[in-house]
């Protein structure tokens, strides 16, 4: 009857382990992460003498606290497992604080449990009673267990295995052993250096052997059925153990999580200056700094650069001579630098168009801020006529009217332009999607498809280049509409503009973060 | 960048009849069927105030044939890649007429406004933002106001 009873708690409790190791499967990773952490990081000594038996306790708490909610699952124990734990923590507590002073702060190779203590551990914790102290402590130490070592390959062996009271501690620490490594080095999200790996194994082996401790022994049938209060001080000793190992293996994921905090903080900064330094054109040729440049892009950015720096100087240029009221025919020859420094630049981009028009459509080229405006790989013409309109306030009514229609003619370029786009996305889309996705790369015409599909994506090249050239053409018509000195205020605004843009981007990227 | 289909020819608007002998000329003759196929161009090109050559798969057409429709223009438009083996020699002619066109190898779009050859689409938008487009049209009278 005794064994019936067993039986049938033994597979209800499993379903609990399940179900509690979802709860604390958030627990578990950093948990894993925690024991990675103290493998690679080189902690001080004083670690160890850190007391957060708050801490260890609240962790220990939400441990309970699952425990509770799968305990009181496990169909009609009709025990108080609540009080019991509760009594327990306090005890967990004056142990905690008095076993961290106990414990020397160095990484263990070897287990230190003596054979004869871990016999004793064994014993504490028997599986087989039905009393509520050994259900609701044997699964917390199930639960512990399975939050240790992932749910992998070895949880196959965790979940009690039928009595098998034959087995040797022996044998079933050999046991522990095997599955710890094993899990260990199925974790690749943490994939460990190769140096620590031996010394990290062991060390949650020795983690895992206090806590899976009497899990595999069927032998100690020893307890009675009891009903609240727990007695059993090798419980609580190994109790005592598990919060130690667990308050340690948070404070290493706290030190790991700092770790990377500040790796990431520096990677961060580094990011910045690499953009500040290109966009102040001190761009070194050649160096790959921003993922996969193509040659053409490369050699762009460099252009690129040099060309900012003389746009810097044009506008020097231009403000000095608007401020000294130059004889329009220098002024003149002033603006016609200007344009040709525009024509320029988009001679420079039909370059690289050829080459790699995605870098200009992405505009990688260009600072944040810039990129927020972006239409097709550069400025909007009609957001420009915007900001240059009300700059150039003076306008006879001639050049007002030949401004507007400057501006609704782009915006009617744009529109048809902008919609062309649309359709060749579509159709690009359409493309790509012909068939049956389902099949993989297995459909019939797959390189047919593929062939279409780079027609199409060419395609994208001419329309980037007729948005390039309706920005040319919109800059020459608005030259020719304007006076000479209106024309200069009309080249200062737009370098200054986007001067400020750029300097935006600076100001963004180094803003202070928390 | 255009897929010509093989379809059936279509009979096209100002009521030139499009004949499907474009793949038997001797070499003789190529001179003069090439004159033929100008004629035929500059016949269907003067058929309305505004011609748009053009292929339905083209996105590029598509621009072109928006920006004129916006400004209330109701163009001619021929998809020469539903005119078969005529819409292959039309392409060659327009290739000759049209020579370094911007749009990636394909030679369409085409615009002729009042019978005579504006360009392609870059040409169109130029004229169109310098302000001389509206004028033309309105001048060939595709546009009233």
């Amino acid at each position: 009857m005794v064994q019936g009873e067993e039986s049938s708690w033994r597979m209800a409790s499993a379903h609990d382990h399940e179900r509690a190791a979802v709860h604390l499967n958030q627990a578990a990773l950093p948990y894993h992460g925690g024991v990675q952490a103290h493998a690679s990081a080189a902690l001080p000594a004083s670690f160890l003498d850190f007391q957060p038996a708050a801490a260890a306790a609240a962790y220990f708490g939400e441990l309970e606290e699952a425990l509770i909610h799968g305990a009181a699952n496990a169909g009609g124990v009709g025990h108080h497992p609540g009080s019991m734990i509760t009594s327990d923590m306090h005890s967990a507590k004056s142990a905690a604080a008095g076993y961290l002073a106990a414990r020397p702060p160095t990484l263990e190779i070897f287990p230190s449990w003596p054979m004869r203590h871990q016999q004793q551990l064994h014993s504490g914790n028997s599986q087989q009673s039905v009393g509520s102290t050994t259900d609701s402590s044997s699964a917390r130490n199930t639960m512990a267990q399975m939050e240790l070592v992932s749910p992998g390959p070895a949880s196959s062996i965790r979940p009690s295995p039928p009595s098998s009271s034959e087995q040797q501690p022996q044998q079933q620490r050999q046991e522990v052993m095997m599955v710890t490594t094993d899990d260990y080095s199925y974790k690749p999200a943490f994939a460990p250096p190769p140096a620590t790996l031996a010394a990290a194994p062991s060390f949650q082996q020795q983690l895992q052997l206090p806590l899976h401790g009497g899990d595999h022994d069927k032998r100690k049938h020893g307890l009675a059925r009891k009903d609240g209060k727990l007695v059993d001080s090798k419980t609580e000793r190994r109790l005592a153990q598990n919060r130690e190992a667990a308050k340690k293996s948070r404070l290493r994921k706290k030190a790991y999580v700092q770790n990377l905090e500040t790796s990431r903080v520096r990677l961060q900064q580094m990011e910045q200056e690499l953009q500040r330094a290109r966009s102040q054109g001190t761009f070194l040729g050649g160096c790959s700094g921003s993922g996969d440049l193509s040659s053409g892009a490369a050699v762009f950015d460099m252009e690129y650069a040099r060309w900012l720096d003389d746009d810097g100087k044009r506008l020097a240029e231009l403000r000095g001579a608007l401020q000294a009221h130059l004889v329009d025919g220098n002024l003149g020859l002033i603006v016609e630098e200007c344009m040709r420094h525009y024509d320029e630049l988009f001679g420079l981009k039909e370059e690289l168009a050829r080459s790699d028009v995605f870098h200009l459509l992405t505009g990688s080229w260009a600072t944040p801020a810039e990129r927020c405006f972006f239409w097709i790989g550069g400025f909007r013409p009609s957001d420009i006529l915007k900001i240059l309109i009300q700059q150039l306030d003076p306008l006879t009514e001639q050049q007002l009217m030949g401004i507007y229609g400057l501006k609704q003619s782009s915006e009617q370029a744009e529109e048809a332009l902008a919609q062309g786009l649309q359709q060749l996305h579509q159709s690009l889309a359409d493309t790509v999607a012909a068939g049956t996705l389902n099949e993989g790369a297995a459909v019939p015409n797959y390189m047919g498809l593929m062939a279409i599909a780079l027609d199409k994506l060419a395609s994208l090249e001419g329309f980037y280049q007729q948005a390039d050239n309706l920005r040319k053409q919109t800059l020459h018509q608005m030259r020719r509409i304007l006076t000479t000195r209106q024309a200069a205020r009309c080249f200062l605004s737009i370098g200054e503009y986007y001067r400020r843009l750029r300097a935006l981007s600076n100001l963004w990227a180094s803003r202070p973060r928390e | 960048m255009m897929r010509m289909q093989q379809q059936q020819v279509v009979a096209v608007e100002g009521g030139v009849v499009v004949s499907n002998g474009g793949g038997m000329e001797s070499p003789d003759d190529s001179s003069s069927s090439s004159a033929i196929v100008y004629e035929r161009v500059a016949a269907m090109a003067s058929g309305s105030a505004v011609v748009v050559f053009s292929a339905s798969g083209c996105c590029m057409c598509h621009v072109v044939k928006r920006l004129l429709l916006g400004l209330g223009v109701g163009p001619a438009v021929y998809e020469l890649d539903q005119l078969g083996g005529a819409g292959r020699e039309i392409q060659a002619a327009l290739a000759q007429l049209l020579p370094g066109s911007s749009n990636g190898g394909a030679v369409v779009p085409v615009v002729f406004v009042g019978g005579r050859l504006l360009g392609g689409v870059d040409k169109v938008m130029a004229c169109h933002i310098n302000g001389s487009l509206v004028p033309l049209l309105k001048d060939a009278g595709a546009l009233w106001l």
